[in-house]
This record gives C-alpha cells, structure tokens and sequence, in this order.
C-alpha cells in the first residue's frame, strides 16, 4: 500500500481545498480475487432445481384446474424463461465475481449489465456471518456476510474454509480498530 | 448524574402518573382491534337473550380492562442505576429491559391533548439496533421526562467530549469545552409557520379529499343545479368551465387542510443548542419533543422548494440514526447556515459545490424517454388516431428539464466532507462527512461503461448519498478519499 504523508491529506481545521488524490491508496482492478470455479456450478444446480420445483407445481396446478390449464402454465413458462435468462447472466457475471481484502477493508465486485464494486472498511463492520445452503455444502462453498451499521456486503462463492478463516479475519480486525481509537 | 433535577431522582423506582392507567386500557383495547370489539358486540347485540344480561357483562369488561390495566400500571416502574435505564414490567410474566443510556439514540417527549390538563408527558425512547426494543412510556410528569431526557443526553456527549480533546493535541492541552448554556436558534413567529404551510405543495392536504372523488356520484346530487351528463351535446362547453373551477376548488382546499395541519404539528416550532444536542420542540394541541446529540446525524439536507425560493425560506433536514430525522422547515438564511455548521460538527463542509456532471444524462433520458413514447403512440393509434402522436410532445418536456438539471447539477469533495445539489426550479444540497460513511459501491450501468462514466454511492448509518453520471475516475477518487477517511479518522462517527 502506498504510504500517505501528511503533505497529501491536510488536518487543518478550516481549509477546504481542491483534493489532491494521487497520493491515497487506489482500490485497484489487478488484486481481485475471483471465485472458486465450482461457483457457477452451484447457482446453476441451484437454479436447475428451482426449474425442476416450477414444472412440477405448474404441471399440477394445471392437471387438478382442468377448466384453464393454459393460466398456470403461461405462468411456468414465464418463471422458466426468466430462470434461464438469469442462469445466462449469471454464466456470464461469474467472471466478474470477485473479493479483495486489504489492511482495513474488504470489496466485493459483481454485476453483469450493472457492474458494481462494493467495499467495508472493517472499522465499521458490525458483525460477520457465514450462510451455507444445501448445494453450496455439498460443493464445499460458503457465503460470508459482513454486516455495518450501514450496508452489508455478500461475499458469494467461497470456499468453506476460506470463509471462515475471511470471517476471523474481518471480525478481529474490527475489534482491533476499534479498540485502537 | 450532576445535571439531574434536584428534586427528581431517576436512582429511585419510579412510577407513571395514575394517568397513564387510561393509556394502558387504550393499548390494550388497541391491541385486541377496534373491529374485532366491534365485531363482537354487533354478535353480542344480536343474540343475547336479554339487554339486562348485556348490561351487565359490558360494565365487567370494562372493569376487568381497567384492572387490568392498573395492575400493569402498578408493576411498571423505571430508573437509572449505574448508567443504565432499566424498566420492570409485566403483570404475569415479569420482564425486566436494561438500556445502556449511551445505547439511547433519541429521547421525544408528546404531550397530546388529553396530557394537557394533568401536566403530563409521553416518553418514547429509541436505541440503536434491533436487539432492544424501542419503548414508550405513557404518561409522566413533565420534569420527570426532563430528567430523563436530559440523563440520556448527558450520556450521549461523554465520548464526544473525550474525542475532541484528543483531536487538538498539537502541543498543548486543549481543556474540554465548558456546557454551554441552552441557546434558542430559532422560533417560529405565528406568520412564519402561515409561510411553511403555504410554501409547501398541499399533498396532505389532497390525501385528505381525494377519497372525496370516490363518492363523486353522491356528491354531485348535492349540487344544487342541474349538472349535465355526459351524453348532453352542451357538455364541451360546459367542461371548459367546470374542470378548471373544480381543480382550483381542490386545489384550496387542500392548501387549507394542509395549513390546518402545519398549524397542529409546527406551532411555535423551536430548535435550541443544548450542551448535547439539539432539541426541537414543536405543537398546538399535541406538543412533540425530540431531542438528539449532532454525532448522531449522519447526513444534512437542504431545500427550497419554487415557493419558499421565493419569499427566501429553506428547509434543514437532519438525518439521524434511526427513525425520527429533525425536519426544521421555515428557516431563513442564517439559522438554516447556523443549523448546518452545527451539524458539520467544526468541519467546514462544502457551501458551493463546483464539480459538474456528464451532460450525456441528456441524452440518455431524451432516449428512453422517445423509446417508451413510441410505444405508448403505437398502442394508442388505433383506439385514438391522429390524436395518438400529441404524445410525443412529452420529449421537448423532457428534454428542456434534464439539460437544465443536467446543467445546475453540481457535486464536490472536499477532504472531509461531500456535497451534492440538485436544483431545477428550487434546489435540494445534502452534505455528508467522509467519517460517517460505512461503506461505499462504485457501479457502472452498462450506458455509463460504455461512455467511462460511473455512479459512487457513499453509504452511512442513515440513508446514502449517490453522484451519478461522473466519470470513473472521478467516481473512484471519491471512493477511495472516503474509505481512507472512514478508516483514518480516529473521532467516532455517531
């Protein structure tokens, strides 16, 4: 990390000049760290069986409802279409998933049409939380939530033991910081 | 504990006043549902065997409420130990709440109408967080909720205090800042509150007669002339009249409700400069007291609209953790600057943002806005005919108002804080401190990627503030200053 001298960043009280912003630390592109592969498996698999769950009740709601099956299944094919539409995008999105932890903060970059980067310093992190759904344990993925008073950022697709090892990570590094001030 | 009143002491279990046995049956009957009470008495009313009968039970539930509700009002008490609010309550179950007084976001004090007469107050006190539950109590003595207000406000300044000491250490010790006294910053006169209300668009007030228009049928057979139907040949003449009268009788109508209204909830509207906060106080039947300290505001708003533009008003809203933000409308010029540097916490904010955005927002409104036109013109064409493209008129409309936005549109950065101001006919500034933010998100749409344009979001404990249409580099500057600030800064942010 770049040092920042004093000359960059100005204490006094009442000064309100143009910033100068050369000399802070830059949240760069390069030192992302993408998502364990298996990722795209699982939201797909996750996907699938949402597509697989929504043919069945259609299909149901359209047999026992004789008198208008076209309603429920108009209404599958619309769920099904937009399912597919999201396992697309999420096909392509992957390859911008993405974290990055520096010494006081953590980002997570996402988004296909709507590209976004989202950071926390660890300052303000409240607490931290690790959700594992039925196919993200069976390919060993694990999502880690870190709560502020402010936002929350969702870290999806790491691997189990990265997450927890993120997790400690981030909740002593608040508990540091906080101590320090 | 040096600023309680001497003659209420919180370190004893205190009571509510006997009043509040009535607020308790009020919530409880609140609680079951004035329609299911209805309901069953419309039951009651049309089975029971005899009226006698019902005279009977009637009185016995309502004795039993009252009971009921005096054992509550019985087993209810509160007070400070060790910096600490705790309430005991709970007739059957016994529930007992600790509040760490520094966890107190916000302390308001309502007198309503039927407090009035017995001197007494309503308490509701707000933590932070979801795990306490944020709590009223319903009827005190005034300097009891004084005492209270005050024990609270005086934890909220302690980490304050020690902050700014520290901040001044170049050398020699600063000595913390004496209390200073109680300062009014502003009144509002009886023709200042008259101006707020007349300045402000009279929505509320039209909330209030737009169901009026539900039963416009019924209302019509009032009229005392004969109104024509719509199948009557004279009807275009007739309307040319009708719908202009009937809009600005609407139109009166609702600015008098919505006078009515500011009247109640503004009259005599103060905000004073206490040693830990500010307090706003504010009613005519009802009065409301809201009190906060300034660190807990995260985000300050300020706003003409076209009509207080004009006769040179401005509205100041604080945005603080948690519910119940402090709206001062009406303030001229100095109290709004006076409001603001207070809030600003010594930083000198931003008075003129300088920075301008991308006029390609311009082109990306007038856009979208000719894509859906022609689609709504499409649709209409058959049923409207040539009267279907009049609908392309909105584009001019469009466009002229963006490029002016566009064009007034200013944001700037400043090495602690941010501002950002809309403006197209009355203007909108907020201002933020870098310190406050809790996160941030730089995102690109994909009509923003393609033109290196990005939207910085800066994100703090209440609400967000969100540059859009910058370029990214500018975007990630902003980014970048904000979370150095956020994790350098060693004074607290709320």
């Amino acid at each position: 990390m770049p040092d920042i001298s004093n000359e960059t960043i100005s204490d006094e009280p009442f000064s309100n000049e143009p910033v100068d912003v050369t000399g802070l630390p830059i949240l760069d592109d390069v030192s992302f760290v993408p998502m364990h592969p298996n990722f795209l498996r699982v939201s797909l698999i996750e996907r699938a069986i949402f597509a697989v769950l929504t043919i069945a009740v259609g299909t149901a709601v359209a047999v026992l409802v004789p008198s208008q099956p076209w309603i429920p299944l108009l209404v599958m094919g619309a769920v099904l279409l937009l399912t597919g539409l999201g396992a697309v995008l999420k096909t392509i999105e992957v390859n911008n998933i993405a974290y990055q932890v520096r010494e006081h903060d953590v980002s997570y970059r996402s988004g296909v049409l709507v590209k976004t980067v989202e950071t926390v310093p660890f300052v303000r992190v409240q607490h931290a939380r690790i959700t594992q759904g039925p196919v993200q344990r069976r390919f060993g993925l694990a999502t880690l939530e870190v709560n502020s008073a402010g936002p929350d950022l969702n870290i999806h697709g790491l691997p189990a033991s990265d997450a927890e090892r993120l997790k400690v990570l981030v909740v002593e590094r608040a508990g540091s910081l906080v101590e320090e001030s | 504990m040096t600023q309680l009143d001497a003659a209420v002491s919180l370190h004893e279990p205190q009571r509510q006043s006997v009043m509040a046995i009535f607020f308790l049956a009020l919530r409880t009957v609140r609680q079951v549902g004035l329609v299911q009470i209805a309901i069953a008495l419309g039951f009651l009313l049309s089975r029971s065997p005899s009226i006698a009968l019902l005279l009977v039970v009637i009185p016995l539930v309502g004795l039993a409420l009252f009971g009921v509700a005096a054992l509550r009002w019985w087993r209810y008490t509160f007070c400070i130990v060790d910096d600490e609010l705790h309430v005991r309550r709970g007739v059957v179950a016994l529930q007992t709440l600790s509040v760490p007084l520094d966890r107190v976001q916000s302390v308001s004090l309502e007198q309503k109408l039927i407090h009035r007469p017995f001197g007494l107050v309503q308490v509701s006190l707000e933590t932070a967080g979801t795990d306490v539950a944020e709590f009223t109590i319903d009827a005190v003595e005034r300097r009891v909720a004084d005492a209270l207000q005050r024990a609270a406000a005086d934890h909220q300044r302690k980490p304050l205090a020690r902050t700014d000491t520290a901040q001044f250490s170049n050398g020699q010790e600063q000595p913390p800042p004496p209390a200073r006294p109680d300062r009014v910053i502003l009144r509002h006169r009886p023709r200042r509150i008259a101006a707020i209300a007349l300045t402000q668009m009279p929505l509320t007030g039209f909330a209030v007669v737009a169901p009026l228009i539900a039963v416009a049928d019924d209302l019509g057979d009032l009229v005392p002339f004969g109104l024509p139907s719509l199948d009557d040949s004279a009807i275009g003449a007739w309307l040319i009249w009708a719908i202009p009268l009937a809009l600005l009788a609407v139109v009166l109508v609702s600015v008098v409700l919505n006078l009515v209204r500011v009247i109640l909830v503004d009259w005599n509207l103060t905000v004073t400069s206490t040693a830990s906060g500010l307090r706003r106080d504010a009613g005519l039947l009802s009065t409301t007291s809201i009190a906060s300290s300034i660190p807990r505001v995260q985000r300050i708003a300020t706003k003409q609209g076209v009509l207080e533009r004009l006769i040179g008003l401005h509205t100041v809203v604080l945005h603080t953790i948690g519910a119940g933000n402090f709206v001062i409308p009406g303030c001229d010029n100095n109290q709004m600057e006076e409001i603001r540097s207070l809030a600003l916490e010594g930083s000198p904010g931003i008075n003129v943002p300088s920075r301008t955005v991308s006029k390609q927002v311009v082109f990306k409104e007038v856009r979208n806005t000719s894509i859906v036109a022609t689609v709504v013109v499409l649709a209409l064409v058959a049923p409207l005919g040539w009267w279907a493209p009049l609908v392309f008129t909105i584009i001019p409309v469009v466009w002229l108002t963006v490029r002016r936005g566009a064009r007034l549109r200013r944001w700037d950065l400043s090495h602690d804080a941010a501002a950002n101001r809309h403006e197209l006919l009355g203007w909108s500034k907020e201002d933020l401190l870098l310190r406050k933010v809790n996160g941030t998100r730089v995102s690109q749409t994909l009509f923003e990627r393609k033109r290196g344009l990005a939207t910085v979001t800066l994100k703090t404990a209440d609400g967000s503030m969100s540059i859009g249409m910058i370029t990214l580099i500018e975007a990630q500057a902003v980014r970048d200053r904000a979370l150095y600030t956020a994790e350098t800064e060693r004074r607290s942010w709320m």
